[in-house]
């Protein structure tokens, strides 16, 4: 068990931060608004060519 | 970059050693309400009126005509706004049609409507992507608000009556008649209505009992003078006798065919033609009170037996005319417009009159004819079909 660390590997309290703050308000949300947007895309895409467009009930 | 990179994912791959499991997981929790609030405020702002109409390809064309609609303006202060009707409430078809709407915002940013002109011209096309969408789902968007079961048949016209519950019975799409109602058709696209209006004002008011008349389109018939029971309905085009005129009410005598197998509801204009000249409910059918039943033949080519009836029955005094010649006229006119738009109509002789039928309602889909036109067009061409021509074809 080595207690020091070397340089590269050294987690900072400040870069945990920024990388947490980077990935809840801007990674998450553009991924999410993504994954959404490719999901109607593709039901979208889907109605053009195959299934045409929503049915009822 | 790389670098970034690399130090990013050591950091978020590993248990964090200064932040605290309870921040963590409370930052995550309060940033995905947040970002929850945020997707859905936008989904709903972008569902607004004032946000369709925020380009002027919209607010200019669609929306303007919308002002002279009753799906503005209203008796009852209650109006559809353009999502209403445009935009499917089901969330995954909703979330389709806002990325299909990026179609739009590149025609908005390249300016392919952004004239009066541009729009006309498309204007086809794009009614008909509304028209297929409304198809499919059997107009859903319009059943949010309208519902055949909430519909009080009794105070609607008599005509209106005679349409709806033939459209209920078989849960039709409110499109396939109702189509320009909230914005304009497209052009070549007028439908009958004001013409068949004119035609109702040709109809002759005050008739001679023993004299025959003509319905300018279809009409209920009723079991007596009150006029308060209905018995049926009466073709367009139909010729009837009448019999006695009692104030708003004339009793007429229609000399017609039916099929004795099943009720025998409908009746036929000649043995052995299936020229529609109405229908009788169950009840006046299956009695003797109100027809004269002459002789019988079957035909040989379907194995049906015919039967020769003279029906007596009250209808309004109104809507008839002296003569066909105006209906098939109108009809003509409508026939070689709505059926040129895609190909070259056959001419009326072209088939016989029992296969004129299946041809007309194969095509019905894609003319906007209501009832009566259709009612009326498909007589037309069937007295004008092979049988009732000279020309050998």
């Amino acid at each position: 068990m080595s207690e020091i660390k070397t340089e590269s590997e050294q987690t900072t309290r400040a870069g945990e931060w920024k990388t947490f703050l980077f990935i809840t308000v801007c990674l998450f949300p553009i991924l999410s608004v993504m994954l959404v947007g490719g999901y109607g895309f593709s039901v979208w895409f889907l109605q053009m060519f195959m299934i045409g467009p929503p049915g009822h009930g | 970059m790389i670098k970034l990179i690399k130090c990013f994912w050591r950091i978020v791959s590993k248990p964090s050693v200064h932040l605290s499991f309870g921040l963590l997981t409370m930052g995550g929790f309060l940033a995905g309400v947040i970002f929850w609030g945020g997707f859905n405020t936008v989904l709903e702002a972008t569902n607004t009126e004032e946000f369709c109409i925020s380009c002027h390809e919209m607010s200019d064309n669609v929306y303007v005509e919308l002002q002279e609609t009753v799906h503005w303006q209203n008796r009852s202060g209650v109006r559809a706004t353009c999502p209403d009707c445009h935009v499917p409430h089901n969330w995954t078809d909703k979330i389709a049609r806002k990325m299909q709407a990026s179609k739009e915002v590149w025609s908005a940013v390249f300016g392919n409507i952004d004239t009066r002109e541009k729009f006309l011209a498309k204007r086809g096309e794009l009614a008909q992507h509304e028209w297929d969408r409304f198809t499919a789902n059997n107009s859903l968007e319009c059943k949010n608000c309208h519902n055949y079961n909430s519909m009080d048949f009794s105070i609607m016209s008599e005509r209106a009556q005679v349409q709806m519950k033939m459209a209920a019975e078989r849960d039709q799409s409110c499109i396939d008649c109702h189509k320009g109602i909230a914005h304009e058709l497209p052009e070549n696209m007028g439908s009958g209505e004001g013409t068949l209006a004119k035609l109702e004002e040709m109809a002759t008011s005050g008739y001679n009992k023993g004299q025959s008349y003509y319905s300018v389109r279809q009409l209920p018939l009723f079991t007596d003078n009150t006029l308060t029971t209905e018995a049926g309905q009466l073709n367009a085009a139909t010729k009837v006798t009448i019999l006695a005129v009692e104030g708003d009410a004339v009793q007429v005598e229609i000399d017609a065919w039916r099929k004795t197998k099943g009720f025998g509801r409908v009746m036929f204009e000649d043995f052995a033609m299936n020229v529609n000249d109405g229908f009788l409910t169950k009840e006046v059918a299956q009695s003797d009170d109100y027809m004269s039943k002459g002789e019988s033949k079957v035909d040989d080519l379907t194995g049906l037996p015919w039967q020769k009836v003279e029906v007596k029955l009250w209808m309004r005094n109104s809507s008839l005319t002296e003569s066909r010649d105006t209906l098939w006229t109108f009809a003509k006119t409508t026939y070689d417009s709505s059926c040129s738009v895609c190909h070259t109509q056959p001419a009326e002789n072209h088939f016989d009159t029992n296969t004129w039928p299946g041809m007309f309602n194969g095509m019905l889909s894609f003319v906007n004819l209501d009832g009566d036109t259709q009612a009326l067009v498909l007589k037309y061409l069937q007295k004008h079909s092979s049988d009732f021509s000279d020309e050998a074809h």
